[in-house]
């Protein structure tokens, strides 16, 4: 099966909507990693984190209480999230076959200045 | 004597495509092009036989310059740097002939070239510039630009293979095991790197080679020769042992080997047969 990128992340941002752990895990590769661009607010999260878990994980926690929007980021489709108006995270995939592979977040507010003007 | 805004604005998208590939950062690569509009004000137009020429070039190699200190600045970052994210909605190749190095994972990877086979690349890929223009901009011979944007291209596909080894990884297993149920011999030669070497653990009990068998023809004249009647009644299962793609062998229910394999651009290199019991034991639990 391959979904190809757009009904792909479609299916990501589904998932991260309805909280759904089990939904989005299946989407992601075994070996996936996120890497997380906070600009160093929040320490904490500093090193890059793998297995379809954890990375399902830090996505839940960007997407609780927010909107995701399937958008263009660099020319390829990925994910806006907003708490109410404002962008809150930019995230960027790759994808192999019918998973995610690898996950770019942006969670940085200098970073996000141009998503909030 | 024309203020030189229009000709500035004509080419704003594209210089901001150079200057964003360039420094992953759409903050600086504002910046850049202040700075260049500045230079393009105080500058004699008159004399400029190609504004787009002039601006282009300007752009690179300011974009040089704050790339080598930029990168300074991302060793000492807090956490991983990511490139700032841009919306293309409106403009998917972001100024460029393509929307060519504007993904992530080519950004990330362009960080790790030099700021100059930076440049090469992107004008190149993303603007289709010609070698001779990339010349001029960048001050190297045309043959050691050449050399710059293979060499580029090299870089970047072989670090893009990396990540996805695994997926590559588990076709070749999938591509192997249909070769080695059917006895394929050239199919499984196909699949072999030259030094393939094939172990099997069968912890001094269950049926297996005690050597190893080394060598692209020796492995698939090997396996092949199990076709008949090793893979009878079997079915199987995809796995994945200590980051290897790995298949778990089945046969009346039971579970009775592991075979794994493990790949370089040259194709499966190793093969393992685990078949000792005892070792079996821990992996269907």
């Amino acid at each position: 099966m391959n979904l190809g990128r757009e009904s792909l992340v479609a299916r990501v941002a589904e998932a991260c909507e309805r909280t759904d752990a089990r939904a989005l895990a299946a989407l992601v590769h075994t070996d996936a990693v996120a890497l997380i661009d906070s600009g160093g607010d929040l320490i904490a999260q500093t090193l890059p984190v793998s297995g379809a878990d954890r990375v399902t994980a830090e996505l839940l926690a960007l997407a609780a209480g927010a909107a995701t929007t399937v958008q263009a980021v660099n020319g390829v489709t990925g994910l806006v999230v907003r708490r109410g108006i404002r962008v809150v995270g930019i995230v960027a995939f790759d994808v192999e076959g019918d998973c995610v592979t690898r996950v770019w977040i942006t969670v940085n507010p200098l970073k996000l200045r141009r998503w909030n003007n | 004597m024309t203020d030189g805004v229009e000709q500035f604005l004509a080419v704003r998208p594209s210089l901001f495509g150079i200057a964003y590939r360039m420094l992953g950062s759409a903050t600086e690569a504002e910046d850049i092009l202040q700075e260049v509009w500045l230079r393009w004000q105080a500058y004699d137009r008159e004399s400029v036989e190609s504004p787009a020429a002039f601006l282009a070039t300007a752009t690179t190699r300011l974009s040089i310059n704050a790339a080598t200190s930029a990168r300074a600045r991302h060793e000492t970052y807090i956490g991983p740097w990511l490139p700032e994210p841009v919306d293309t909605s409106a403009d998917p190749a972001l100024g460029a002939e393509r929307g060519e190095a504007l993904e992530f994972a080519v950004l990330l990877l362009l960080e790790k070239l030099s700021p100059v086979e930076r440049a090469a690349y992107v004008l190149r890929e993303a603007f289709d510039y010609p070698y001779s223009t990339i010349s001029e901009i960048v001050q190297l011979r045309e043959p050691a630009v050449r050399q710059l944007v293979s060499r580029a291209r090299k870089h970047l596909t072989e670090a893009r293979r990396a990540p996805v080894a695994s997926a590559e990884q588990k076709r070749l297993l999938e591509a192997f095991l249909v070769a080695a149920q059917a006895g394929d011999f050239e199919g499984l030669e196909r699949l072999f790197a030259e030094d393939v070497v094939s172990y099997s653990d069968g912890g001094g009990r269950a049926l297996a080679a005690r050597i190893p068998v080394i060598g692209r023809s020796r492995v698939a004249k090997f396996i092949a020769a199990f076709a008949s009647h090793f893979w009878v009644g079997v079915s199987f299962r995809p796995a994945v042992l200590n980051g290897q793609a790995a298949a778990i062998l089945s046969k009346d229910g039971a579970d009775f080997t592991v075979v794994s394999l493990s790949a370089s651009t040259e194709g499966v290199d190793q093969i393992t047969w685990m078949m000792n019991p005892e070792k079996l034991t821990a992996i269907s639990a």
